[in-house]
């Protein structure tokens, strides 16, 4: 299986036809091997080396998106694209557990400065480039009622 | 011959340009559904009420104490932005997707309109990670 790269199998015909379906249950069982993420309560603390597992993981990932032809930086398959976004989905469950209180904390302070900065330094710059509008062109002027604008396209 | 037609809209809503090709009453909708869109979210709290502790008082607080905050700081921020957009004429002449990230651009220069960009982008991440966080594996 790790002969057969991401370049031979577009050039043989059937391949994907023929194969996948074997193909696809055997990369099934790697990637369940793979991206195992060990059982446990919420907030449960991941056994020692399963970070340095999962970064040799990410390694073999962008090795797969950089188009490497020999994976010879590490020694498993390469994961897929969806199966990496699946694990980050899933083993944010384990690392975000014990953090939540201060995700949501900093979300919540994240959309405040984000609000703030709106309400002052958009006001600020609008002032200094184009100017406000007027309060009769913002409330009763209406471009369908008051002139005739051309369609720009 | 010049095409000339007014232009749909109901009010000053500015996403009036984002369907020009709509009738009067569609444009209507949609646009109260853009500025609804505000209110998206306000119910977040019930989502993790599974992990809350006192979740019937909490959770409940927290949803209403969301729509509360939600309607208070979308109305000023909707009113704010309709005094902040460029006159017409050129507001429907942006012909981006999102064209805030032009206004931006056009009102605090290309630096900040990245920096404000980013700092919404990673706001909706933040968002939707409860979501994700309350997946149940197993």
């Amino acid at each position: 299986m790790h002969c057969v790269d991401d370049l031979c199998r577009g050039q043989l015909p059937g391949y994907n036809v023929v194969f996948a379906h074997l193909q696809s249950l055997t990369l099934d069982l790697e990637y369940s091997k793979l991206y195992s993420v060990p059982a446990g309560g919420m907030g449960d603390r991941l056994p020692r080396g399963h970070y340095a597992q999962q970064y040799q993981v990410a390694r073999c990932h962008l090795g797969r998106v950089r188009g490497s032809a020999t994976h010879h930086h590490c020694n498993q398959l390469p994961p897929s694209y969806v199966q990496f976004l699946a694990y980050l989905a899933t083993a944010s469950y384990h690392h975000t557990a014990r953090v939540y209180s201060f995700v949501f904390k900093f979300a919540a302070g994240l959309m405040m400065v984000d609000f703030l900065l709106c309400v002052i330094w958009l006001p600020i710059g609008v002032s200094r480039t184009y100017g406000f509008r007027s309060a009769s062109e913002v409330f009763t002027q209406t471009c369908a009622f008051n002139k005739l604008c051309r369609v720009p396209y | 011959m010049v095409l000339e037609r007014p232009l749909v809209g109901i009010g000053s809503c500015p996403c009036a340009s984002f369907y020009p090709s709509l009738s009067i009453k569609s444009n209507h909708c949609l646009c109260s559904l853009f500025t609804a869109g505000t209110l998206i979210g306000f119910d977040a709290s019930g989502h993790i009420a599974e992990e809350t502790k006192n979740a019937s008082y909490v959770a409940a607080r927290g949803i209403l104490l969301g729509a509360v905050a939600t309607a208070v700081c979308g109305f000023a921020t909707t009113i704010l932005f309709l005094f902040c957009t460029p006159d017409l004429d050129t507001l429907f002449s942006l012909s981006a997707p999102q064209p805030f990230v032009l206004i931006y651009s056009m009102a605090l220069g290309r630096g900040p309109s990245v920096f404000m960009t980013a700092l919404a982008v990673v706001g909706l991440i933040l968002v939707s990670l409860p979501s994700t966080c309350c997946i149940r594996p197993h």
